[in-house]
């Protein structure tokens, strides 16, 4: 069991300050707990990441709830969430899909998160505290795919920041794979992201735009 | 309010870390003059770029709409207070050059410049897969690209900016200056690029911009674990309770 420490600040840009007045209902907390495998993991969430305390956004906890919150409603039409609509409908439900128990730790600062055989997505402190709600969303779409079965198949290419040459890129946009999963997320959000900020969008683009030049051994061909 | 006691969830033996978390008010010093009375209106700006609801996008602009009237005096807030933040402060940062992107104003010319020509200082991750701060500082000087190319719109300053820039070593900084200058320049940009670029590098003249609908995208419904039905809450509750 480890411990860890993390500064925030009440006011800024990251999207969490200002969720948190939304998420603060009982019947939202109950369906992210719900829905996107909480539960029967709140020995992971207590001690600090939330579970006493699931409204304050300081929090690992309601920090999550926020990327959930964002997955659940950034589409204008958000009841639909047909697999034929784009991904910005459906993706709350593909995280919801494979993702069976999501825990929260400290890690060792090297990770802001990893999959496990069987459903299982760990987060880390980065994942809260250097990640903006819609980067965190896409944390969980990438790990999702992963847990679909898709892993990476190729090299990063070269300059890349993720790590030019080696392992953990997708080898191209159309492979389908974790990063094209997690950009086009980002990519739907900056497009018609709905509830949110022309601020947040453009930040959802800056991301989505960093993935699509670095993440495949191919580029793309195109930008957002 | 809390997390429903569920029989899945209790009793259990603890097993987790535990995390101390410290608040701060906001993210900035404002040290050369911390008594600014337009150090709020940023700090308000800033904070709803982060909004959320029906209205958060016309509480944002409103925002944005204070800190309009005194562009000049803000970039000059804004741009000493870029250099007071610490490095690992991404998105503090990255909020500071997007409100420049969002004022257009001449005047943030020299700092985004500076920003662009600055060094990217070395990988701080160890697990690049899942966060890079070289990544993190490139989204920030992506930013600070767009936030030329807005000014560039009726500036010739501005698209030198960009041509400089289309020359940086970084692929995401020199795409992102290429487009910017192809998008704001006159008939010839496209010309002009292909002399300034070495010809290895003209096939990222032909990266376009392109709407998300044209894009590939990804077939839902395929490589699911599970599958659940839940009942979905409406997105805000209180408005379906005005109702009721």
């Amino acid at each position: 069991m480890a411990t860890c420490t993390a500064s925030v600040p009440n006011k800024n840009a990251s999207g969490d300050n200002l969720y948190g007045a939304v998420i603060c209902d009982q019947v939202y907390i109950d369906y992210f707990w719900d829905a996107y495998g909480f539960q029967g993991n709140s020995a992971y969430w207590k001690n600090g990441f939330g579970w006493d305390d699931p409204c304050n956004t300081n929090l690992p906890l309601a920090r999550t709830f926020n990327a959930c919150y964002l997955l659940t409603y950034s589409a204008d039409d958000y009841l639909n969430e047909s697999w034929d609509s784009p991904i910005l409908n459906w993706g709350r439900r593909y995280v919801r899909n494979n993702i069976d128990d999501l825990r929260s730790k400290c890690g060792d600062g090297t990770a802001i998160a990893r999959s496990f055989p069987g459903g299982l997505v760990e987060l880390y402190l980065g994942c809260w505290y250097s990640k903006d709600v819609p980067g965190r969303a896409e944390t969980l779409i990438h790990e999702s795919r992963h847990q679909g079965g898709k892993p990476h198949n190729a090299n990063f290419p070269a300059g890349s920041v993720f790590g030019a040459g080696k392992s953990g890129a997708d080898s191209t946009w159309d492979y389908n794979g974790a990063w094209m999963y997690g950009a086009l997320y980002l990519w739907w959000f900056f497009a018609a992201g709905a509830r949110t900020t022309s601020a947040m969008r453009q930040r959802a683009r800056d991301r989505g735009n960093l993935v699509i030049d670095n993440a495949f051994a191919t580029h793309p061909g195109f930008s957002i | 309010m809390g997390i429903r006691k569920g029989t899945s969830d209790a009793p259990t033996s603890d097993r987790g870390d535990s995390v101390e978390v410290q608040t701060r008010p906001h993210a900035f010093s404002f040290k050369a003059n911390p008594d600014n009375p337009l150090n709020e209106t940023i700090v308000d700006a800033v904070n709803r770029m982060g909004g959320i609801g029906d209205d958060a996008e016309a509480l944002y602009q409103a925002a944005l709409e204070a800190l309009r009237k005194q562009s000049k005096r803000v970039v000059a807030i804004v741009a000493a207070e870029y250099k007071e933040l610490p490095e690992d402060q991404y998105v503090d940062r990255w909020s500071l050059v997007h409100l420049l992107a969002e004022l257009k104003d001449s005047s943030s010319l020299p700092v985004l410049d500076e920003i662009l020509s600055s060094q990217i200082p070395p990988e701080r991750s160890k697990h690049l897969h899942s966060f890079s701060t070289v990544g993190e500082e490139i989204i920030i000087r992506t930013a600070a690209v767009e936030a030329v190319t807005r000014i560039a719109n009726k500036n010739k300053k501005a698209l030198e900016v960009l041509l400089k820039h289309a020359q940086h070593k970084n692929f995401s900084i020199k795409r992102a200056s290429i487009q910017g200058y192809l998008e704001q320049g006159d008939k010839d940009a496209r010309e002009v690029l292909a002399k300034a670029l070495p010809k290895k590098e003209h096939y990222i003249l032909d990266i376009r911009r392109i709407d998300v609908r044209e894009a590939p995208q990804a077939e839902g419904g395929l490589f699911l674990a599970s599958r659940d039905r839940d009942e979905l809450p409406p997105p805000r509750l209180s408005d379906k309770r005005e109702q009721e």
